[in-house]
């Protein structure tokens, strides 16, 4: 867990728009991501053990908004610093649960057809997460709407809300974000 | 992705042209172009994949819910009673089983803990799990890995401690060491003894496989999990819902019949997944598996009991012939009571095959009931598993697979016990024939009153029955029948709460409909339907009613709707649920047929020959499904003027017709079309045969929409016979017929117009002649269908014109014929259209003493290659050359 003074210079140092920190508090989001599932999971029986991105968004939330000490950005910004987290946490988890796969055997479990229509497996999902992060370097609002939305699992009325904006707005940045990703995905064909 | 230079401009662009529709857009794309045409050029090149973006439903939903289930926790350094949790061992159908150590200075171990579900939470549940435990524990046998310890811990968090066990699973162990048979049935009677002795003690393990058979390193076989399936199931005793969808887990690869069919699983369970194992240890396959099967189909090989023997496996040991093929095959038997009455029965077997002496298991001598009806009458089984059985099956599997049975049981409840009513049904179908042989007909005629009969009682039961049953009349184009089925499910589904039942119902009442002439009578009850479904829950049902409306569309030529309706269809099936197989199927299929139409020929071949493809991957090659797919693919070709072609695939299409002894359900459409194209290839001898058998097929079944298109093609091979006056004959039946069924925009009326053409012709009246022509080409215009189609009412009327010695007007018509002739091509590389509007330019150029040499050589160039020898030289004789 990281101690709050850490947390904290990790956040002011990322708002002053440092590159260097901004990886680190990503870095630091993530393991925060893996303790708080860990801990919400293991509340839950194993066999049934469900959590959903959204809740974890939110617990994470809660829980790091809560910390005394912390000079804490605004609720928008610091869902914009978790949901890049989440993305390689919800990559990685992607990529650990195929390398157990075993061939032969029969799986109950199935992906989500959401996965299976649009992105199928961790290197498709690695190279979205690459193009995103290409997109972000342009227009990091665009990528964070991804980011919220497909990794995250909010919908574009509630990322319109967090950000303040018309959802026509939002729907416009969606829209637009995933043309551009389309077309760079379509490019490395 | 993005030049550097202009991501400002890019962006802003993108955002203007997103809100823009689509003619707009295209006109601002436009205009940008002539000022800034890179930037113009890269927009356009993005907003290019729109189409595809919503198509793939691109990044749609959200991988939030998949990641869920994946985010399984790390109990490592977790303390359970006395041991502490190291690391994962393992994942699979039954959760995470973690390695665990004890280690209390009295004792060092490892073990193996897996967590059960909760369904233990009440006392009585806690009383229950504990009883269960303790005759788990007494289970104590050297080759079944011992229960440890039980225990019900935080949050009402049953566990299990179990042996761990090192090794590897016996399957790979057996390949490994490339065990011979006497080797490998000494390693398998060892298990067999184990799990007779649980059986003795009343255990049954219900999920034997090769994963659940250790081999350790000292070569010790150790059954795992033994017991546990139980444990894991079984939630409450009594409840009629909980024998339903008590899904206790399980392997579909080694699960007996009755387990597939959700019912309760005994030692003869254990008995059949012990059959299942000992085929793959000995022919390294699981039985019933073929490559690229799908599991419908094998479910439905499974239910039929059509195992082939383990011997006749491609590289399967002769050694297994005989008495191991029996001893295989009776652990096998679908039916329960047929198979060895105990595991003890078998290992007496195997144990005597060892020592040479005779074994109880025989060859089956006496064939089942059911495989005497497959041999008299395979149509019957066919229709009878494809249809009824196929979706039970279809049904049965998907739940299984998704497990669906635990997350929505009351939809889970009613599709198992549709899969148990048509399993009923079929059995009640087959115990008819079982006495005197039945057609298939018979046996269709005699399901409606069986349906009343058994299910009288359940509107939802009775109106899926009916409905499934109207299918079948559907596809054996049997449209009256089936409309009459379907509109008395309507009546019966009304009574019950099914909503999606009731709008499948409709809108395949409002496709046969289309069928038989009323399409806007069918778009009509289609688009009521779509406006009351929710979308959201009733997303397969929208998909296939979306499907049915873009059918009718296609069946009237309104090729555009057609499309949408088919893309947008495609775009929500569920692609992952192997029910949709077929629906898919279809659609694409029928969309195949709206691009040939248009005139895109090349995508429409190569659409199908995926189709056709992918239908023999589902083992459904022998269907009236794949039959109606090589016929439309037939058709395909004919209208790309591909007769050389053509002629090849509708020959296949009529050997499996008669293969698969249609007798008087065969399909006409393929007799028809296969004459078509014998007619075409100047054969109209042959071809006039063929019509007759359509002709009688479709007025025995009353198909008077085909009729009337059987009626042209008819008159048309007489006019080809040049026998005027049989061609007029049919020529004046078939146009009352045309003018009830079909409108007046629609390519059956220009190919009756086509058809006139000649007749006239043929008499020898040129004006008449050019009139049919021109209403044909302006039919075919106004519908915007295939170039090669209009080409033929261009080349008729240039013909005609010339006749009349209108060289001027017939020069302009074959011009016009041979550019979209040309166009039409595609990527094929030679059309008949082609050839015939060159031939006539060449037969014009000769009336105007031009020089026509050159044009007639590229007109038999066309024609050789695309109706061969024989036809291009009659075609040059009937134009008046020389033939060479």
């Amino acid at each position: 867990m990281l101690s709050n003074v850490e947390l904290d210079g990790l956040f002011r140092n990322a708002e002053r728009g440092k590159g260097v920190a901004r990886d680190q508090l990503f870095a630091a989001l993530y393991s925060e991501l893996h303790r708080i599932a860990r801990r919400e999971l293991s509340r839950q029986s194993p066999q049934a053990a469900t959590l959903s991105a959204t809740t974890l968004l939110h617990e994470v939330y809660a829980e790091l908004a809560g910390r005394p000490d912390v000079v804490f950005p605004d609720r928008s910004r610091f869902m914009a610093y978790v949901s890049r987290a989440m993305r390689g946490f919800i990559i990685d988890r992607v990529r650990q649960r195929q390398s157990q796969k075993r061939g032969g055997e029969f799986h109950f479990t199935q992906l989500n057809t959401a996965i299976s229509d649009s992105v199928a497996a961790a290197p498709e999902l690695q190279k979205l997460s690459d193009a995103l992060d290409e997109l972000a370097q342009k227009d990091a609002a665009l990528a964070e709407v991804v980011d919220l939305k497909f990794f995250c699992g909010l919908t574009l009325g509630e990322i319109a809300v967090l950000r303040n904006v018309s959802e026509r707005t939002l729907q416009r940045d969606w829209e637009k974000a995933r043309l551009l990703l389309f077309d760079f995905l379509k490019s490395l064909e | 992705m993005i030049g550097d230079e202009s991501w400002d401009a890019l962006s802003q662009a993108l955002d203007h042209a997103i809100e823009l529709d689509e003619l707009e857009r295209t006109a601002w794309l436009a205009q940008l172009a002539a000022d800034k045409p890179d930037l113009a050029a890269r927009l356009t090149a993005i907003l290019g994949g729109s189409a595809a973006v919503q198509q793939q439903r691109f990044l749609d939903g959200d991988v939030s819910a998949a990641a869920v289930e994946m985010a399984s926790p790390d109990l490592a350094g977790t303390c359970i009673g006395p041991f502490v949790i190291e690391s994962e061992a393992g994942h699979g159908g039954m959760g995470t089983v973690w390695r665990a150590r004890r280690d209390d200075g009295k004792f060092n171990q490892t073990v193996a803990i897996k967590f059960l579900a909760s369904p233990w939470a009440d006392r009585e549940g806690q009383a229950r799990f504990q009883r269960e435990v303790r005759l788990l524990g007494r289970l104590d046998h050297p080759n079944i890995a011992r229960l440890i310890d039980a225990g019900i811990g935080a949050a009402n968090q049953p566990y299990l401690v179990l042996e761990f066990v090192e090794g590897e699973p016996i399957d790979e162990y057996c390949k490994r060491l490339a065990l011979g048979i006497p080797a490998i049935l000494s390693l398998f009677l060892q298990l067999l003894d184990a799990v007779a002795l649980a059986h003795r003690q009343l255990i049954v393990h219900r999920d034997l496989k090769p994963s659940n058979v250790m081999i350790t390193r000292e070569g010790v076989p150790k059954l795992l999990d033994f017991g546990i399936a139980r444990l894991m199931g079984d939630s409450s005793d009594g409840e009629q819902l909980t024998r339903i969808t008590r899904a206790s887990p399980m392997t579909p690869g080694y699960a007996a019949p009755e387990q597939l069919l959700g019912e309760p699983a005994d030692t003869l369970a254990d008995v059949y997944a012990l059959g299942v194992l000992l085929h793959e240890l000995l022919t390294g396959e699981r039985p019933y598996e073929e490559p690229g099967q799908s599991a419908a189909a094998r479910f439905q090989a499974i239910m039929a009991d059509r195992l082939p023997l383990a011997s006749s496996r491609p590289g399967a040991r002769r050694a297994l012939r005989g008495d191991l093929d029996n001893i295989i095959a009776k652990a096998l038997r679908r039916e329960r009571l047929d198979r060895y009455a105990s595991v003890a029965d078998l290992a007496e077997d195997v144990r005597r095959y060892l020592a040479h002496e005779p074994v109880a298991a025989r060859a089956p001598t006496l064939l089942y009931r059911t495989s005497r009806f497959v041999r008299r009458n395979r149509l019957g089984v066919a229709i009878g598993s494809i249809g009824v059985l196929a979706v039970a099956a279809a049904l049965v599997t998907a739940l299984v697979q998704q497990g669906i049975a635990r997350k929505e049981s009351a939809r889970a409840t009613r599709e198992l016990s549709y899969a148990q009513a048509t399993q009923e049904f079929l059995a009640a179908i087959l115990q008819q024939g079982a006495d005197k042989p039945l057609t298939t007909q018979q046996l269709l005629d005699s399901g409606e009153s069986l349906i009343d009969l058994q299910f009288g009682a359940t509107p939802d039961l009775r109106a899926r029955l009916l409905f499934a049953l109207a299918e079948q009349y559907g596809s054996l184009a049997q449209s009256a029948t089936a409309q009459n089925l379907l509109r008395k499910a309507q009546s019966v589904v009304k009574s019950s709460r099914d909503s999606g039942l009731a709008a499948r119902i409709t809108c395949d009442l409002a496709e046969s409909l289309g069928y038989t002439g009323s399409a806007d009578q069918g778009i009509q009850m289609i688009d009521a339907v779509l406006l009351t479904l929710e979308r959201r829950d009733y997303g397969t049902e929208y998909a296939s009613c979306l499907a049915s409306r873009g059918t009718v569309h296609a069946g009237v030529n309104h090729s555009t709707a057609a499309e949408s309706d088919l893309r947008a269809a495609l775009s929500l099936y569920d692609p992952t649920d192997p029910s949709n197989d077929r629906s898919i199927l279809q659609t694409r299929e029928a969309l195949a047929g709206v691009l040939a139409l248009r005139g895109e020929s090349s995508a429409a071949v190569r659409e199908y020959r995926e189709l056709l493809a992918s239908i023999d991957q589902l083992g459904r090659r022998n269907t009236s499904l794949a039959l109606k797919f090589l016929n439309n693919y037939g058709i395909v070709l004919m209208t790309a003027g591909q007769y050389l072609e053509a002629w090849p695939v509708f020959e296949q299409a009529l050997q499996r017709q008669a293969g698969m002894d249609a007798g008087q359900l065969a399909d006409p459409a393929i007799f028809f079309n296969a004459g078509g194209v014998l007619a075409n290839l100047r054969r109209p001898q042959d071809a006039l045969p063929l019509y007759k058998k359509a002709v009688a097929l479709a007025e025995r079944n009353g198909m008077r929409t085909w009729l009337a298109t059987l009626l042209i093609g008819e008159a048309n091979a007489y006019c080809m016979l040049g026998d005027a006056r049989q061609a007029e004959a049919k020529m004046r039946e078939s146009v009352p017929l045309v003018a009830e069924f079909f409108p007046p925009q629609h390519n059956s009326t220009a190919a009756l117009h086509l058809m006139m053409g000649c007749v006239a012709r043929l008499q020898g009246n040129a004006r008449t002649a050019r009139e049919h022509y021109r209403q044909a080409l302006e039919i075919n215009e106004a519908l915007g269908l295939s170039g090669s189609l209009r080409a033929k009412a261009l080349t008729g009327l240039a013909n005609a014109a010339a006749d009349e010695q209108d060289l001027t007007a017939a020069a302009a018509a074959a011009q016009r014929a041979e550019s979209l002739a040309r166009v039409a091509l595609g990527d094929f590389s030679h059309s008949q259209p082609l050839g015939n509007a060159l031939l006539a330019k060449a037969r014009i150029q000769r009336a105007q003493n031009a020089p026509y040499e050159q044009t007639l050589k590229a007109a038999v160039t066309e024609l050789q290659a695309s109706v061969g020898d024989y036809a291009t030289r009659s075609m040059l004789q009937a134009a008046g050359f020389p033939v060479l």
